[in-house]
């Protein structure tokens, strides 16, 4: 459950603004087809934890590859976390920004982020995944409501025609998702301290199942309601959805309700990166606790976000063009390498010599 | 040592309340703008924008009834010019005793030749704003928008509130314009397929006959192609469109017909419409079907027998079926194609839509276009029998 | 880490060993026979304790045994000493008892066991112990010549009588409830549960008190492991007084820098029988009405025990206002500032012109503005607990009425605060649990000052940290939000709803174990096949 709110999350937001600019009306597909990604991820990761039952990245990637390749690599997704967590961190003040806090300057912003998901990472992965339960079906609910409400204002010719640019476009354009699917990568971390590893995998398809189902029913609201062409426009296409369902005077204004929601899916996710990064270093550097890691990485977290990526556009960029490769190459790329050397070098369960 | 505690807390709390007052936009300092008007005039032999904006003037709970009743209105104007909008906004907001607030501005009005010429500048500002709402209605006016932007309307609501439940409800009820949101219009805007249009408003004083304008009336469309103004829509033509493009709902659009030099009244209810198209030869041609459904209360003194039925449908629907040529005749003349017919092949048809795709206005001028119309009575209202056997 | 500071603060004071003045001096020493010496010993432990009195009498025997009583005048009853005890004694004709004569048992002995009538008497010989028995109310009885003395029970105080609870009130239900009396608070619950398997364990906690603390659970249906726990964490408390539950409540909490309550205090009787049944264990203290029921989640401070007795729909309805009251009085507030001063785009126009309307002239931002009213309305709620009851009820009235109105005319504050405040206080009466209540009272005060510095943001943000800190909760180590939170769909009908009684058929899984159903399966209502009229 961990997992599917920290995929839909951030990917809600802004995935569908990139995808419709260049694919137009067949935004749906590409979610549906950035989802074997996920799948490809998390098949790697499940045979790693086989092989490796109950130790975690750090200790295993010492024993595939060697102390200073393993640690230097354990180094390197780190900062995949650390980057990822930035450009988390980033993304949501970028939205509160442009929706409802505008007065607020970005360092404020950031800074309460980065606190809260310093308190809920200083507790520890239990306290979060239990904070998530709550969470979730609020979330749901609140995201159901608004199909419900967008339902009445769609006009479903808007999705025609279908494969209008073609199949090439859906298929490049399928990378940007992917790597947001791809954060199953966070399973790698979280798979020795999960209760039932041998039900991860059921669960972890279904997650993808439901992320999948989830951001195209998104992406076709988005289209049906707002239209291909201005959606493509629109930073946020879905806060302005939210913002324009109104029915008779009544129900109007449904933007702070869903926002509410949306902002406590967010912190979860943040809080969720924070934790990994920082208990990843740990571990790395063999602290007895990562408690202490909380308190030294959270200026750098804030102004990581604030400083390093200078405006909107460039953020924009980065998130379309920059991160998917990079976050792919985390996510598949790695682990797939790690499983081969493993397999060759016949470490772990169900290999021979140990 | 305690007391040195407690006293920095003290401290810290009188100097947080200090930082709470100050940078937030509380309620009472916000300038609420809910009506906003665009125009591009010439002064000084220089083009500029004009922009009008009325602001909420908050009313005093503590004040007496009357006072208000007096006549001091509701809400006051500002407005300001320049080349660029940006200066324009900063002008307008140096005027401001408050801070503006674009939350509630739900109608906007734009000027004749600002949608000529700059209409998209003046849509990316509106819409970039965060306060912005997608649902806010925009409509376009022949002269400037200044004139519009002035009235005092007499009745209790303000002028924004009038021009919204007008174009939300009470002009697509009558059938004479319908309500454009800025979502749509963007959506329309930017398709490469389709034109767009903008209802149109005029001011009109309440009592007919009286030459000083009052009040506005919501009447007829502006028809845009690509993003400039060229030309309009009246009453009949409006009608005709919306009984092509839209699917009308509990209406009353009062349709006056003939017979027999007694004129009848057809009060229509709703219509359905159905759009298809054939492509023959690389030409298109599309076979529009409407069918209404509607009341004939004003009978004109016959009485309507169940035989009659049928001739007068028929009737009505020779008489229906003018106003959609009517507007269909004027896109073409206008050259732009606000129906979305072209953007029906492009659904449908995307193979030949990548064909014509860049010069689908020439292909739609050459398309045929039928229009069938199927009217319904479904009754004559409560009064079976009609009232004027007594002046005979 | 925090936590490691301020507790490091707060005990640099207690550093020392703790240790009672009279452990130094005192070592164990026991009566002597001659009755002289244990007269002076024991005038000597009580000395200037003028409430201990002694009386001296002298045994119909032949050799004129001397003897004399001890006990103490405030806790014992004067008619059970004359009559069950100095009357037998004193008037008794031991020449007549057999034993003395034949087999030689000692004198102590004979009158414990022939001569006394009463139900509880016990020999003993060492003077801690006796003074322990003494200061219980017990009735020592030293004879001459025998370093054995004999503790009667004769224990006759005043106590409250057993009336209405003051806080927790219900309309349907029994209404008795628990009293300062440790007897009779256990006599109170023994009557619900007649059944053997309720266990009653006692202790003394309390260096000089001498409190004494029961525990009750029902065997087989209470967690093994729990009642262990509880246990454990009663016997390491090492204080000098105890006054009330609450000091308990603190020494054995998980956590103590927390705002929730970890622990569950109640006075009624049936909610603590109820509770029991559940898995729980109660903690009853002397001297105290409040009974303690761990573990607790914060579930059960939302259950009041009248929502079992009425018609379980009506009882789902209330649970779910309450649920929403909880938010209200929470967040209510919060929002207000939130929406009247950073966000006010959520704000309907009319609605919006009207407050800025009525706002124009006043002095202090909003946020200002419901900090104070808060503040006022919390310093009229405990002048309200202070006040005697005849002048209490007006003055609480009168104060919010009058006290919002006049402000409002004199341009402080705005109607809109003044209906905010007072919406969030009836709100937050709505719970049960009065320890949840505070809760929630201090809570809100963040809330509105995150609210005032970053919008809805900062209310998100501040319920976030709220939740991560609730999840984290563990009662004894059954977690906090259970069962929301690791979530346990079976058990969520108790929660949210309460599902009628013939679909509440197993207990709480996470307290107990064993013993799982608690009633019959399917013992929903039936109809009778036939009408009665019917034949």
């Amino acid at each position: 459950m961990l997992l599917f709110m920290s995929i839909t999350t951030t990917a809600i937001l802004f995935v569908p603004g990139i995808i419709v600019q260049k694919t137009g009306q067949s935004a749906w597909l590409v979610t549906l087809f950035s989802s074997p990604a996920g799948i490809i991820t998390l098949l790697i990761i499940m045979k790693l934890g086989q092989r490796f039952p109950r130790t975690s990245l750090p200790t295993y990637s010492e024993i595939i590859l060697g102390k200073v390749i393993g640690k230097f690599f354990c180094v390197a997704y780190a900062l995949f976390f650390f980057t990822a967590n930035t450009l988390i961190i980033r993304e949501c003040s970028e939205f509160l920004t442009y929706s409802l806090s505008s007065g607020t300057s970005m360092i404020v912003l950031n800074s309460a982020i980065v606190v809260v998901a310093g308190f809920g990472a200083f507790k520890g992965i239990e306290v979060i995944a239990r904070a998530n339960q709550f969470v979730l079906p609020l979330f749901i609910i609140s995201f159901v409501c608004l199909f419900g409400l967008a339902l009445f204002k769609a006009d479903y010719e808007r999705l025609l025609p279908l494969w209008e640019t073609g199949i090439q476009p859906i298929l490049l354009n399928s990378v940007a998702p992917a790597s947001f699917f791809g954060e199953i990568v966070i399973l790698l971390m979280l798979l020795p301290v999960v209760n039932k590893p041998r039900e991860a995998w059921s669960k972890g398809l279904w997650t993808i199942f439901t992320a999948t189902a989830f951001l195209t029913i998104c992406a076709l609201m988005i289209i049906t309601v707002i239209g291909p062409n201005l959606s493509g426009h629109l930073l946020f296409p879905l806060w302005n959805l939210a913002k324009s369902l109104e029915y008779g005077n009544y129900i109007q204004r449904i933007e702070g309700f869903i926002f509410f929601f949306w902002l406590t899916g967010i912190m979860i996710k943040t809080t969720l990166f924070y934790y990994l990064t920082c208990f990843m270093s740990a571990q790395i550097f063999g602290f007895k606790s990562y408690h202490p890691i909380i308190c030294y990485l959270a200026p750098l977290q804030v102004a990581s976000a604030t400083f390093l990526v200078s405006n909107t556009i460039q953020f924009q960029n980065i998130l379309g063009k920059y991160w998917p490769p990079f976050g792919l190459f985390f996510e598949i790329v790695l682990p797939l390498f790690l499983l081969l050397v493993a397999v060759i070098r016949k470490k772990g369960v169900g290999g021979s010599i140990r | 040592m305690k007391r040195k505690i407690m006293q920095f807390c003290l401290l810290i709390l009188l100097l947080s309340t200090f930082f709470i007052s100050g940078c937030k936009k509380e309620v009472e300092d916000l300038a609420v703008a809910t009506m906003f008007g665009g125009d591009y005039v010439n002064v000084n032999g220089v083009d500029q924008f004009q922009v009008w904006m009325r602001i909420m003037r908050p009313s005093d709970t503590g004040k007496q009834d009357s006072q208000q009743k007096d006549g001091t209105s509701s809400e006051y104007l500002i407005s300001a010019t320049s080349t660029s909008m940006m200066e324009i906004i900063s002008r307008l907001m140096i005027r401001l005793p408050k801070t503006p607030f674009y939350g509630h501005t739900y109608v906007h009005v734009y000027g004749a030749r600002n949608a000529q010429e700059n209409f998209p500048t003046q849509i990316g500002v509106s819409m970039n704003n965060a306060d912005a709402r997608g649902g806010a209605f925009l409509l376009v006016t022949k002269g400037l928008a200044s004139r519009i932007i002035q009235l005092q309307p007499s009745g209790t609501t303000t002028l924004a509130q009038q021009i919204k439940n007008q174009s939300e409800r009470i002009a697509i009820d009558k059938g004479v314009a319908c309500g454009i949101t800025m979502n749509e219009f963007s959506e329309w805007l930017l398709s490469p397929d389709r034109d767009a249009l903008l209802p149109e408003i005029e001011p009109i004083s309440s009592v007919e006959g009286e030459t000083v304008p009052d009040s506005v009336i919501v009447q007829g469309f502006g028809v845009f192609r690509e993003a400039r103004l060229v030309g309009w829509l009246d009453k009949e033509e409006a009608l005709g469109y919306l009984l092509i493009a839209r699917k009308l709902k509990d209406v009353h659009i009062a349709i006056p017909f003939t017979i027999n030099n007694k004129s009848l009244g057809y009060y229509l209810t709703g219509s359905k419409s159905k759009i298809n198209f054939t492509i023959t030869n690389g030409k298109p041609s599309f076979k529009i079907k409407i069918q209404t459904v509607g009341l004939i209360p004003e009978t004109g003194g016959l009485d309507i027998t169940p035989d009659q039925i049928k001739p007068l449908e028929k009737l009505i629907s020779d008489k229906i079926r003018e106003y959609p040529l009517k507007s269909i005749a004027k896109a073409k003349e206008y050259d732009s194609d606000f129906f979305g017919l072209m953007q029906k092949i492009h659904r449908y048809d995307p193979s030949f839509w990548q064909e014509i795709a860049s010069k689908w206005r020439d292909t739609f001028r050459q398309a045929d276009v039928e229009v069938e119309v199927e009217a319904k009575i479904v009754g004559s209202g409560v009064v079976s029998k009609s009232f004027n056997s007594l002046s005979e | 880490m925090i936590k490691k500071l301020l507790t490091k603060v707060l005990s640099r004071s207690s550093q020392k060993i703790f240790k009672t003045p009279q452990d130094d001096t005192q070592e164990t020493r026991t009566l002597t026979s001659d009755i002289d010496t244990n007269l002076q010993i024991l005038h000597d432990f009580f000395h200037l304790c003028e409430d201990i009195v002694s009386k001296e009498f002298i045994l119909n025997l032949p050799t004129s045994t001397r003897s004399f009583i001890i006990y103490a005048d405030s806790l014992c009853d004067p008619v059970m000493i004359n009559e069950s005890i100095l009357k037998p004694i004193m008037q008794e004709n031991y020449f007549q008892v057999q034993e003395i004569t034949t087999m030689n048992a000692s004198l102590p002995q004979i009158i414990l066991k022939r001569i006394l009538i009463n139900h509880q008497a016990k020999p003993v010989s060492d003077i801690q112990q006796l003074s322990n028995f003494l200061l219980n109310g017990h009735l020592i009885l030293v004879i001459d010549g025998y370093s054995t003395a004999i503790a009667i029970a004769v224990q006759g105080y005043e106590e409250r009588a057993v009336n209405e609870p003051s806080s927790e009130q219900n309309i349907r239900g029994p209404r008795d409830s628990f009293v300062e009396s440790l007897p009779t608070n256990v006599s109170l619950l023994r009557r619900r549960i007649r059944s053997s398997r309720l266990k009653y364990q006692s202790m003394t906690l309390g260096e000089i008190s001498q409190t004494k603390v029961g525990i009750c659970y029902i065997q087989g249906i209470a967690n093994d492991k729990i009642v262990k726990e509880v246990k454990v964490r009663l016997n390491r408390i090492n204080i000098d007084s105890i006054m009330d539950s609450g000091y308990i409540e603190e020494l054995i909490a998980d956590e103590s820098l927390t705002l929730f309550p970890l622990v569950q205090n109640t006075e009624r009787p049936d909610r603590t029988a109820a509770s029991l049944f559940e898995g729980k264990i109660a903690i009853i203290v002397d001297n105290t009405p409040s009974v303690l029921i761990v573990p607790c989640t914060i579930v059960s401070l939302f259950q009041a025990s009248e929502d079992y007795y009425n018609n379980n729909i009506f009882a789902t309805l209330i649970r779910i206002g309450r649920f929403f009251a909880i938010n209200i009085a929470l967040i209510a507030p919060a929002i207000t500032v939130a929406v009247f001063s950073n966000n006010a785009e959520l704000i309907p126009l009319n609605f919006l012109t009207t407050v800025a309307g009525a706002r124009s002239d006043l002095p202090f931002p909003i946020s200002i503005e419901i900090i104070l009213m808060e503040l006022t309305f919390e310093l009229l709620r405990e002048a309200g607990v202070r006040l005697p009851r005849t002048v209490g009820q007006a003055i609480s009235t009168v104060g919010g009425l009058v006290i919002g109105q006049a402000a409002v005319t004199a341009g402080i504050v705005s109607p809109i605060t003044v209906i905010v405040v007072s919406i969030t206080a009836i709100a937050s009466f709505v719970f049960p649990d009065y320890s949840l209540g505070t809760s929630i009272r201090i809570l809100r005060f963040v809330l509105i000052i995150l609210s005032s510095f970053l919008g809805l943001f900062g209310i998100v943000a501040g319920l976030m940290v709220i939740l991560f800190h609730l999840c984290g909760l563990r009662s004894f180590g059954v977690p906090y939000l259970w069962p929301i939170a690791p979530l346990s769909v079976r058990d969520l009908k108790d929660t949210f709803v309460r599902a009628p009684w013939w679909a509440m058929s197993t207990r709480p899984s996470l307290t107990t174990d064993k013993e799982s159903l608690r009633q019959a399966s399917k013992q929903g209502p039936t109809k009778p096949d036939k009408e009665v009229n019917d034949q």
